[in-house]
């Protein structure tokens, strides 16, 4: 039975929330590893813009609240286990911030220029953005950064604060909105009446004005705000007041005033505000010449109920008169917010829904909550071949929760609609939604290779970007062998990643490059040989081993190097061809006693691969002791490197008669690991 | 062989028939149209012909019939609540289809399929059960006791304007709808106890406006009865006002169409879950449940019904609960040519379903709702939509 249940409600962020967090992540990521000026910092930012502005076109403003490990948006926590959102709450967190705030209208120029600021701070380890000047957190005009307050998470706004010492606010406001009701009537000098029905009448009879409107508006908003917030004997008096106020303007002098001194947003919040607290007479007052100066309609239907509803909010039992009321508030509310929208389309209807459920106790908010029965959705979809904002919900949600292969496998039933099947699949192979579902270990492998394929060349985008930022071993090995697979075409993908790339990219594209047939013909790995982290020297390395013109070169750097393992490597690969320039390396790193024993012993089997003189009697010489008096030769002490070199000699030397001495010597010795490195030399081999 | 025995015995192999064979049988289609043939003969001779079943026996004119003495059509005619039958001219060839289809499915107790309880014209075949002349008849109970003082004018009329919206604007109002839904919720409880504000169906042409709210406010008591949360409430009862949705993109034409469908038609009211659902999807993105209940609400708990799953599943929740209120509206609301079935009756039916059709546990909540004392059913006549009379628990719904 699929009876819902509110013990299993369970809320989700939006899948464009979702994406977006991610974006700002990867772009945040990038600002801590890229150089100020770098064409993927500003691919980054792009991204993160354009999704901020399509997000910003539904609200005015989105606001980001930062917990230790998660973030809170639209009152929805992110997961703290997905490590790409941790990591930027986290991040966020030891900044001391408490919140984020983005408004519409911001640019490109101000995102960048918060990421550089964060990421430039992260990487520096300066002083927490959350404790440095006010001014530096305000210093954007469309973003705000909000400071922790005392270690959690209440954050400091300042009109906030402000309202916390204030007292009387109210009264104060409603001064305000007398002396501007009598503005330029008076000459300034006047004893305001605080009678609403009085002041009604002057704002009747003045004249209006653009600003004279603004100011009064202004007013009536923050009188609003006020009274969904105070409480007590003053926030009684206001609404008293304020409702007096609203039901003696004229109606087309208030039609007029929201006219001229409001945008539709002003409208908007003044219509949500004033419908939490102010009785419902004079709300519907205020909705319709909101309406009617927003040039919104009310479908007659639906006045003709508000006004019925409203009746009952002053009649019948106190159960009616409480249902009706909430009722009422929370349609006009509805209502105002989608006035906001442009075009009324579920997209937009949706937005709308979820700035209401971000709301403390409104009643859509269980509603929104519940989550829907995705797979239900999807296969009535693929049953009926509808598609639409609630099924892609419905099939980002089973994706965010994976549930990823169970959806394949209702695409590849074969019961559905062909055409649909094919939208769907247009929806799952896309760069965002592949990103996404990268991100998450828990989903099939199989699942994802599908999505892969699909999308061919067009995956290896997300998945570079995937790879730069998890922390997984896992994903990052599963994320290279599907890059590999990709072959050539990836190449010049990963060439413009590489510059300025912090060193563990640098390190992934490298290895990424070297599992490729063939590289982009202008690529050489030769800058990265010389990069401070011997990781990234390691892979441009093994990459320079493979182009014959610069083997040589790699193999001298190589052994020069102060890594073992680099040396190893290149040890390795001189083992099959060591050119001659390399002795004198070989032999100072032989001599180098700070070097492990294994390693030099490596390097004298390499270094028979230069059979000079000079390097037979160098081993001649570091097998036996001189001669002595009444004493004949004897071999050094036993050491890797005394098996080595006499290994070598009789390998390559066995003949000269020096060396057949040595030899001689070492197979009358009774350690038989001497024996044995004169008999059965082994063949060299390369380092594991 | 007189008129009357002819045609009697006519609509009685008739109506076996229909048994053997399905709708457009050759043989079937026959049957009818002699059994029709014979119905115009006694017609013909007494225009307003009028047959009583009673005790087993057969009355015209006031007459036994006595070569229909103990007639078994008699008898299983009036157990299946068909004591009388009235012909008024002129009638059709598809009225009296559409009446030995109404027979035939309730001889058979076959599922009611809620999508025939279409608008129809006044019939010309009338029947239903008869009472003593001057006794009265459970049908004729008034049911006045009390009113209260709220109207579902604006609700019934913010209904209609919503389908016109779909209709013609192609577009969904949502917020009328739910504060539609909103509105009905205050009625049922403004009293102390709670309410069902449920429409009766005066005028045929406004099946769909008061089918709609009467299940909308079904579902809302049920869901409440259930013990779900208020939003929960209101989310089903939505889902119950716009689950008949689909049926705006069928032609009226059809849904007035008097007498039984063709198969054509009867398919293409058959769509109409499926654009239900494919309208309320399409035009906004937070019905989920309200388009999964159009897309449901005709599918049994067997998996009989339509349309058919690709995807085997269980029905949502609110499917189910929604089935058994739109059936048990179905049920209780007046045809052309038949009365309205009691509440105890509709019940009855639903029980007896219950476990195979409908999911049993909403069935006994369901019932236990309709018969607990502290419900009170409040039955609005079209002309009177401004006062609600509240009928006593359980009490049957007015003649219209």
């Amino acid at each position: 039975m699929t009876r819902p249940s509110v013990a299993d409600e369970r809320r989700f962020l939006s899948r464009e929330l979702s994406v977006f967090l991610v974006q700002f992540s990867i772009a945040l990521h990038k600002n801590t590893s890229y150089p100020r000026g770098h064409p993927l910092l500003q691919s980054a930012v792009e991204a993160v813009v354009l999704r901020l502005t399509s997000l910003l076109v539904e609200r005015p403003t989105l606001s980001i609240g930062i917990a230790r490990n998660q973030l809170i948006i639209d009152g929805v926590a992110t997961d703290p286990e997905n490590p790409v959102l941790r990591e930027l709450a986290e991040r966020l967190h030891r900044h001391q911030l408490g919140a984020l705030k983005f408004s519409q209208g911001v640019g490109g120029d101000e995102v960048a220029d918060l990421l550089a600021t964060i990421g430039a701070a992260s990487k520096r380890g300066d002083q927490p953005l959350g404790i440095r000047p006010k001014d530096e957190l305000e210093r954007w005009a469309h973003i705000r950064l909000f400071p922790l307050a005392f270690d959690n998470l209440e954050l400091l706004d300042k009109e906030e604060a402000e309202e916390e010492v204030e007292t009387g606010r109210a009264n104060q406001l409603w001064l305000g909105l007398a002396a501007a009701a009598l503005l330029d009537q008076r000459g300034g000098e006047f004893a305001p009446s605080l009678d609403a029905g009085d002041l009604a009448k002057v704002i009747n009879e003045h004249r209006r004005d653009t600003t004279y409107a603004k100011v009064i508006v202004d007013y009536l908003m923050q009188l609003g705000s006020e009274l969904r917030m105070g409480e007590g004997a003053e926030q009684q008096m206001l609404q008293s007041r304020l409702s007096a106020l609203l039901t003696g303007l004229r109606p087309d002098v208030l039609k007029e005033l929201l006219e001229v001194g409001g945008d539709l947003a002003k409208r908007t919040e003044l219509v949500t505000e004033v419908a939490q607290a102010m009785p419902m007479g004079a709300v519907l007052e205020l909705v319709q010449a909101a309406a009617a100066a927003s040039q919104k309609t009310i479908s007659h239907s639906l006045l003709r109920m508000l006004n019925k509803i409203a009746i009952h909010t002053e009649a019948g039992s106190q159960v009616t008169r409480h249902d009706a009321d909430s009722a009422l508030r929370e349609t006009v509310r509805r209502l105002a917010s989608n006035w906001t929208l442009e075009d009324p389309n579920p997209g937009a209807y949706t937005g709308m829904l979820d700035r209401l459920s971000s709301g403390s106790a409104s009643a859509a908010v269980a509603d929104e909550e519940r989550p829907s029965e995705a797979p239900r959705l999807v296969k009535m979809s693929l049953e009926t071949g509808v598609t639409g904002e609630a099924i892609w919900r419905a099939v980002d949600e089973m994706v965010d929760t994976g549930r990823l292969a169970e959806l394949l496998e209702m695409l590849d039933n074969g019961v559905g609609v062909e055409s649909t099947v094919e939208e769907y699949w247009r929806h799952l192979a896309t760069p965002d939604s592949l990103r996404q579902i990268l991100m998450d270990e828990q989903r099939g492998m199989e699942a994802v290779e599908r999505i892969i394929q699909r999308m061919g060349l067009a995956a290896a985008e997300p998945m570079l970007d995937v790879l730069e930022i998890t922390e997984s071993r896992h994903i990052r090995r599963r994320l290279l062998t599907r890059l590999t697979q990709l072959g050539n075409d990836v190449g010049p993908l990963l060439q413009a990643r590489l510059p300025g790339a912090p060193w563990f990219v640098q390190r992934n594209l490298l290895a990424l490059m070297a599992a490729l047939p063939t590289w982009p013909p202008e690529f050489t790995p030769r800058p990265y040989a010389d990069n401070d982290d011997p990781r990234v020297r390691r892979e441009a390395l093994k990459l320079m081993f493979r182009v014959p013109e610069m083997r040589e070169e790699a193999i001298l750097e190589g052994i020069a190097d102060d890594d073992d393992q680099i040396i190893r490597l290149a040890l390795g690969a001189a083992l099959e061809r060591c050119p001659s320039s390399a002795a004198s390396r070989l032999v100072t790193l032989i001599n180098s006693r700070s070097r492990d024993a294994e390693l030099r012993a490596l390097a004298i089997r390499v270094l028979a691969q230069v059979p000079t003189v000079a390097t037979r009697n160098w081993l001649l010489e570091h097998a036996v002791t001189k001669r002595q008096w009444f004493r004949g030769r004897k071999l050094h002490p036993k050491s890797p490197e005394l098996l080595a070199i006499l290994s070598v000699l009789a390998s390559r030397w066995a003949s000269h008669p020096a060396a057949a001495e040595v030899i001689k010597i070492a197979s009358r010795s009774p350690d038989p690991d001497i024996r044995t490195a004169v008999t059965s030399p082994p063949p060299p081999t390369p380092p594991s | 062989m007189s008129d009357p025995l002819r045609f009697l015995t006519s609509m009685g192999q008739a109506l076996s028939t229909m048994s053997l064979y399905s709708t457009g049988h050759p043989a079937r289609e026959r049957a009818i149209d002699s059994s029709f043939e014979q119905l115009l003969n006694l017609m013909a001779t007494d225009a307003n012909a009028q047959v009583s079943f009673i005790d087993g026996e057969v009355v015209y004119k006031g007459q036994v019939i006595r070569e229909l003495k103990e007639w078994d059509w008699s008898t299983k005619l009036a157990k299946i609540g068909v004591q009388r039958i009235e012909f008024i001219p002129p009638v059709l060839r598809e009225d009296y289809d559409g009446f030995l289809n109404d027979v035939h499915e309730r001889l058979n107790q076959a599922a009611i399929d809620t999508t025939e309880a279409r608008q129809m014209g006044r019939a010309s075949i009338r029947f239903g059960a008869i009472g003593v002349r001057g006794a009265e008849t459970e049908s004729a109970v008034t049911i006045a006791t009390a009113t209260i003082a709220y109207s579902l004018r604006e609700e019934v009329e913010a209904i209609a304007w919503i389908h016109d919206e779909v209709e013609e604007a192609g577009t969904l109002p949502l917020l009328e709808a739910e504060t539609v839904v909103r509105s009905l919720s205050i009625a049922m409880h403004s009293e102390s106890q709670m309410l069902l504000p449920l429409l009766q169906l005066k005028e045929f042409d406004q099946y769909t406006t008061t089918h709609s709210s009467n299940v909308s406010v079904l579902a809302m008591a049920l869901a409440e009865q259930l013990g779900l949360g208020p939003r929960e409430v209101r989310e089903f009862g939505v889902a119950g006002l716009l689950h008949d949705l689909g049926k705006v993109r069928i032609p009226k034409d059809i849904l007035t169409k008097p007498g039984a469908f063709t198969d054509s038609e009867r398919a293409l009211m058959r769509r109409h879950p499926v654009d239900g659902a494919k309208i309320i999807l399409e035009r906004e993105k937070r019905l989920d449940t309200a388009a999964v209940v159009a897309y449901e609400h005709h599918i049994m708990l067997n998996g009989g019904g339509y349309p058919t799953f690709k995807f085997p599943r269980d029905c949502h929740y609110a499917s189910k609960l929604v089935h058994v209120c739109d059936v048990y509206d179905a049920l209780c609301t007046n045809r052309p040519y038949r009365e309205a079935w009691h509440s105890e009756m509709a019940l009855a039916y639903l029980e007896e379903k219950g476990g195979v059709e409908f999911d049993a546990e909403i069935i006994t909540a369901f019932a236990a709702m309709a018969r607990n004392s502290s419900f009170q059913r409040v039955v609005l006549e079209k002309e009177n939509v401004d006062q609600l009379q509240v009928a006593s628990p359980a009490a049957p719904p007015s003649s219209p």
